[in-house]
């Protein structure tokens, strides 16, 4: 679990996954966040609607949905900043939902890191270890910024660290209590694309060493599908399926959670008329050999073309093709034919 | 929208404020408005004293003796003719003012409601020596400088009050108020005002510093309640908060006049000795006046004609002593003043304030 | 007026009074090259002209600083033995209780109605501003008969109630600034604060009050000046502090130089405290990255929400009900008994004057505060020294700025460079060279805050869109800035209107404004013949305090 250093937040991924065959205790990870039947409403709309899911110690969720839909509410109605209309959150068993925010254990990330300006690092850091002796204190402190890397900065101010390392500080501030649960609103959004991957990784591995379990919240499908353990998606205040990434990804349960994942065609199903077949752009395929179907724009990917084909019957669908040296792109207006990859079973959804 | 009506507000404001600057003072009692810069006196021939009505000019006064001077500088107008523009301030500062204005200063005459300031003035060099007839026939020598360049208008006693109710055995000297039967029950004046002043300065010059000092110590000792205002310590007096003090007599006429039971008495201080302490409100013309002849005429009216009307505005005592006072102080009846002190107040103010800081009079 | 929370600050920090949007340390960076009317101006036109304006308008205070040169050792000796320990003592005492008092009063009072919401909560919030619109010196004679009778004559002449005055009079600064600075945060840090273990008060005194603590100061360092400074509501306690110990001196025994050194150690007063300050900040900022929430309002209700109400209209009744209610009776007697001066005639005429002195004084202070701004900004040490010159007036009581300033115009006068017969010395130009001597401070530092919060990518975007500098200036950044450089110009006009000792000594003929006639009355402790001009003094301070407040409003919403 905390052997080989991790680069790329694939790699980070797949060791998550994979449970260390040495780890003898690893039978039933203890639930550390139960939420059940939460509803929260806002001038009388609700906002979050009879939401119910758990989490085990160590695991992450990713919550992700498109604005509006609900998953930063529901974040906060789980910290407790938010009260609820409905429902019960059980945290580290003990059930919370009377509680107010500063009795139950947890810790924040906000998108902007939310670092105290007027206090050093290492003051940040200790400021919620008020209970803890001052060597325990800066024992502490010093721990967590050899965990996030960062072991020179205690005594310098937010305002003189890079977007980076002020949200790993801000992360650090958050563990230094030691919360059963961490919750995550959309931290890495406000960085540069290029420091995101480091600071995904660095975040993963805290959360990993420290057994925390995790919710965070997201509006980028790809790192969802990426960090998560376990991927939760939610529209319109209703959280319509949280599974492992994989299964969210190729077997969703709707044709929203389909669409926002990725790129999505319905095919009709020749056999059942009220079945449509979702098919991603991989799974299907495309030969120029002057049929029915037209391509009306492309896109490249690197990895791949992207054909938008106009079939027959007048529906669009999406079509990867990999691309490559040596490959010849169609153009826009080919005549073709789009077929489906069979090497692999699809999934069906009601039409 | 949320933008254009700060700047339309800034504009309007521009406009409004230059239109507002641009309109003199109209209906102005002290005449001869200014926008900018002073204009300079409105007079190129000076007046003499017995100008016809209407066409006397003007003269500019520094009077820190600002109750009641307006009607009285009205009644002047009327009888001769010369328009007075005044300023008010405190004494002191108006003596800085003229002593910094040197030779450009528009003051024709500089009045005070003490002695001392009016010598730190002579001093100074600021004040023009006069000959008058008039004036020295008037005014008593006491009552004006060696130097005929200041001259008293009207005599202001600071005497003992005491509570009729209360006070058996009043003291009858100014060191009798340092007694300790008056523990706790003494009401004085800040040294910060100069009518303190210049009572300790003729205590100097009565007795001499150390004696004086020796006197002050005691009122100190007694714990007076310092109030800086006349009406309050004649107020405190009646309400009970001090059974004696140290006032002028005039406030006593204001008082009387409103409430003739005011349960409050004037004793006579030192009428066995050298008499009453008094003070004066005096008139002096400016060494650069613009108008000397218009700042004698004004000087000489209020030592004569006008004296009557200065003097009662507030219950003074007229410096003109064939002059009688008004009927409330008349009642409060006859005493004999330290006259000769007055033209040395100014003179001992310095030590005085010494002698106050030293005995640590607030 | 905005914050401009920057290292660089000079003279009194810029102090923040309507909230604004916090800007990350980027755009801080980027505002020195894209601010028109902030930019490095290069040319020495900029310098000679912002130079003339900082020494023209230190020069009073200057002059009577130049006699430290020549210390007269007796009077200071003579000094210490007697009055100056208990100068000294007495000017500490008010100058901490009335801090104290007004930090406590106005930090408090702004986050009731910041931070929660209960019925009449939004009157209240500027109700509670309009102490600003009476001046001490009235409040002080008001407080001193009302309560003459139940305290009895002794008491009533204390140092505390002095401070209970003066605090009620000044505590609006830090209300204003506290205010701001409670809107500006955002709910974040609490939320995080609470996170940590932090139940709402905690996290109300760990977190969002040490933030607040620049705004904070900058409202207690106003404070501090107009204490320091004060000689009217002083003298009527019987209170003596340096201040009032200045004048004693210089009009007791004559000594302008013994004088002059005790308006030094006022100075140095003033200065230290501001250091002091500097020091204790560090090098902590105090603006928060990006977010834009703002504080999560808490809804009272029942008897929590009646305690809210009683005590912010408690403290609006006794700061300014009562006083404007005992000014009226007095008023209405003043009526009845008076049958000789006509009261509308003399109303007139001193309001005019007042309006006038305060509206051309107000201008003056805005045009030379922008000149200033605009030369000033991001010069550096020079620059620095420059602005502390400009606004040194500030720190110096009424009088001594009154006596400089005869000085300095006498000198002009006897140079006799003006034509024959035109004085400055009585004049109005001369009056208003000392108010804007003294109260040039106040433009500049809120002038300045404004500017800077400008947002520079705005100015950036206006000029690739063709908009030439001085287009940009006056279409862009001064309608930006507006609403705040509104709000220091209104707070100049309230200082200039309440003014009384430089109005006294310099005034021309025909320039009676409405304090002369208050000071004519309570010189003469008529309290009751004070009455109609103070409530016209009053009166106009309530308009201006209203503009004030409508500035305020209105800066908050034009940046974005």
């Amino acid at each position: 679990m905390n052997g080989a250093t991790q680069t790329g937040f694939l790699a980070a991924k797949v060791t998550a996954s994979v449970p260390d065959p040495m780890d003898v205790t690893l039978t039933q990870p203890r639930v550390a966040l139960s939420v059940s039947g939460v509803t929260r409403s806002i001038a009388g709309r609700d906002v979050v609607n009879q939401v119910s899911f758990d989490v085990a110690d160590g695991e992450l969720v990713v919550i992700v949905g498109p604005s509006g839909c609900g998953k930063s509410t529901l974040l906060r109605a789980i910290a407790g900043l938010d009260p609820i209309a409905a429902g019960r959150i059980v945290l580290d068993g003990k059930d919370v939902t009377a509680m107010p925010v500063e009795k139950r254990r947890l810790g924040l990330l906000f998108q902007d890191h939310g670092l105290f300006p007027h206090r050093r690092v290492d003051q940040n850091i200790a400021f919620g270890l008020a209970h803890l002796g001052r060597a325990a204190r800066s024992h502490r402190v010093c721990e967590l910024l050899e965990l996030m890397r960062l072991p020179g900065v205690a005594k310098r101010y937010p305002h003189e660290l890079s977007g980076g390392e002020q949200q790993r500080i801000a992360l650090a501030r958050a563990l230094a209590p030691n919360p059963a649960v961490v919750l995550l609103d959309e931290p890495f959004a406000s960085l540069d694309p290029s420091l995101r991957d480091d600071l995904r990784t660095d975040v993963i591995e805290a959360l990993r060493l420290r057994n925390a379990a995790a919710v965070l919240v997201s509006h980028d499908r790809e790192e969802a599908l990426a960090l998560g353990d376990r991927v939760a998606v939610m529209s319109k205040g209703q959280m319509l399926q949280i599974d492992r990434p994989e299964e969210v990804f190729e077997r969703p349960s709707d044709r929203f959670v389909a669409t926002f994942l990725g790129e999505a065609s319905f095919l009709p199903d020749p056999d059942c008329p009220d079945v449509a077949v979702m098919a991603r752009p991989h799974d299907l395929t495309l030969v120029a050999d002057g049929g029915h179907d037209v391509v009306t724009a492309r896109r490249y990917l690197g990895a791949a073309w992207r054909y938008t084909v106009r079939r027959f019957d007048g529906s669009d669908v999406d079509v990867d093709l990999a691309g490559g040296p040596g490959t010849t792109p169609l153009q826009i207006g080919d005549p073709c034919t789009v077929g489906v990859d069979t090497r692999h079973p699809l999934h069906r959804l009601p039409a | 929208m949320k933008r254009k009506p700060s700047r339309y507000l800034l504009g309007s404001l521009l406009v409004g404020a230059l239109v507002l600057s641009a309109c003199g003072s109209d209906d102005d009692t002290d005449g001869g408005g200014s926008d900018s810069a002073s204009s300079p006196a409105d007079t190129t021939e000076p007046a003499t004293a017995s100008d016809e009505t209407g066409d006397g000019g003007t003269i500019t006064v520094y009077t820190g003796r600002h109750y009641g001077i307006e009607p009285v500088f009205e009644q002047f107008t009327a009888d001769t003719g010369i328009e007075v523009r005044f300023t008010t301030g405190n004494d002191p500062e108006l003596r800085e003012r003229l002593i910094t204005e040197g030779a450009n200063t528009p003051a024709d005459v500089i009045m005070t409601a003490d002695a001392a300031n009016i010598e730190l003035s002579a001093d100074a060099g600021v004040l023009a020596s006069v000959d008058s007839d008039i004036l020295t026939e008037t005014i008593p020598e006491d009552l004006r400088s060696d130097a005929n360049d200041w001259f008293s208008l009207s005599q202001r006693a600071r005497v003992i009050i005491a509570s009729t109710e209360r006070a058996e055995n009043p003291p009858t000297t100014y060191a009798d108020v340092g007694a300790p039967e008056w523990q706790g029950k003494l009401c004085l004046r800040p040294s910060t005002h100069p009518y303190t002043q210049s009572l300790v300065a003729s205590l100097i010059l009565a007795e001499g510093q150390e004696r004086a000092t020796e006197i002050v110590q005691s009122w100190v000792d007694n714990d007076p309640l310092y109030i800086d205002s006349d009406t309050d310590i004649y107020t405190a007096v009646a309400d009970g908060e001090c059974d004696v003090a140290i006032a002028n007599t005039y406030y006593l006429g204001r008082l009387l006049t409103e409430n003739p039971d005011f349960p409050v008495e004037i004793v006579w201080p030192e009428q066995d000795g050298r008499g009453a302490h008094v003070n004066v409100s005096t008139a002096a013309v400016t060494a650069n006046a613009p108008n000397p002849q218009g700042a004698l005429a004004l000087i000489e009216w209020l030592a004569t004609d006008g004296q009557q009307q200065f003097a009662d505005a507030n219950f003074e005592y007229p410096a003109d002593l064939n002059v009688q006072p008004n009927e409330i102080v008349a009642g409060f009846g006859e005493f004999t003043a330290d006259l000769d002190a007055v033209r040395q107040l100014g003179a001992n103010q310095p030590t005085a304030v010494e002698v106050l800081s030293a005995t640590s009079y607030q | 007026m905005q914050t401009a929370i920057t290292d660089a600050d000079d003279g009194l920090d810029a102090r923040g009074l309507d909230g604004h949007k916090a800007r990350s340390d980027d755009d801080a960076a980027r505002s020195s090259t894209v601010s028109v009317i902030g930019q490095r101006v290069r040319s020495w036109t900029a310098t000679a002209v912002v130079s003339a304006i900082a020494v023209a308008v230190s020069v009073p205070v200057l002059v009577i600083v130049w006699s430290i040169v020549q210390p007269s050792t007796e009077v200071w000796q003579e000094l210490w033995a007697t009055r100056l320990p208990g100068m000294i003592r007495e000017t500490a005492t008010l100058l901490i209780t009335v801090l104290a008092g007004t930090l406590l009063l106005g930090t408090a009072l702004a986050w009731l109605v910041t931070a929660y919401q209960f019925p009449g909560r939004r009157v209240l919030g500027w109700l509670l501003v309009t102490p600003l619109a009476i001046p001490g010196y009235v409040l002080g004679f008001v407080w001193l008969d009302t309560l003459q009778e139940p305290l009895g004559a002794r008491s009533v002449r204390s140092i505390w109630l002095c401070a209970l005055v003066l605090t009620i009079t000044l505590y609006p600064y830090v209300y204003l600034f506290a205010r701001a600075a409670f809107r500006e945060q955002s709910q974040q840090s609490i939320d995080v604060a609470r996170s940590l273990g932090c139940s709402r008060t905690k996290a109300f005194w760990r977190v969002v009050l040490p933030m607040a603590r620049p705004s904070l100061a900058g409202g207690v360092a106003l404070v501090g000046m107009e204490v320091l400074t004060d000689v009217g509501t002083v003298r009527l306690f019987n209170v003596s502090t340096i201040a009032d110990g200045v004048l004693r001196v210089w009009f007791g025994t004559g000594n302008r130089n013994a004088a002059a050194e005790l308006a030094v150690l006022l100075i140095g007063v003033a200065i230290v405290l501001i250091a002091a300050e500097r020091l204790a900040r560090g090098r902590a900022r105090f603006t928060q990255s990006g977010s834009r929430a703002g504080l999560h309002v808490e809804r009272l209700r029942g008897a929590r929400a009646a305690t809210a109400s009683a005590i912010g209209w408690g403290v609006f009744m006794f700061a300014v009900a009562l006083p404007i209610y005992r000014l009226i009776a007095w008023a209405l007697e003043a009526r009845r008994t008076d049958e000789t001066s006509t009261v509308a005639g003399d109303l007139g005429f001193h309001l005019m004057s007042s309006l006038r002195v305060a509206a051309v004084a107000t201008l003056v202070c805005l045009g030379l505060g922008l000149l200033l701004v605009a030369g000033l900004n991001r010069r550096g040490a020079s620059g620095s020294l420059l602005a502390r010159l400009a606004t040194l007036g500030y720190s110096v009581p009424g009088p001594v700025v009154a006596i400089g300033v005869l000085i300095a115009l006498a000198a002009v006068d006897r140079l006799g460079w003006l034509p024959d017969g035109w004085l400055l010395v009585g004049s109005f130009v001369g009056l208003i060279y000392a108010l804007v001597v003294r109260f040039l401070a106040v433009a500049y530092q809120g002038i300045e805050s404004s500017i800077a919060k400008v947002s520079p990518s705005v100015v950036a975007s206006a000029r690739t869109l063709g908009a030439g500098r001085f287009r940009v200036a006056t279409r862009i950044e001064l309608p930006l800035a507006g609403a705040g450089i509104i709000a220091a110009s209104v707070l100049v006009a309230i200082d200039t209107l309440k003014e009384l000792p430089i109005t006294l000594i310099l005034r021309p003929f025909g320039t009676e404004t409405l304090p002369i006639w208050v000071w004519q009355a309570t010189s003469e402790s008529l309290w009751v013949q004070a009455a109609v001009p103070s409530l016209a003094i009053v009166a106009v301070g309530m308009v201006l305090v209203a503009a004030l407040l409508w500035a305020l409003e209105h800066g908050a919403e034009t940046v974005s």
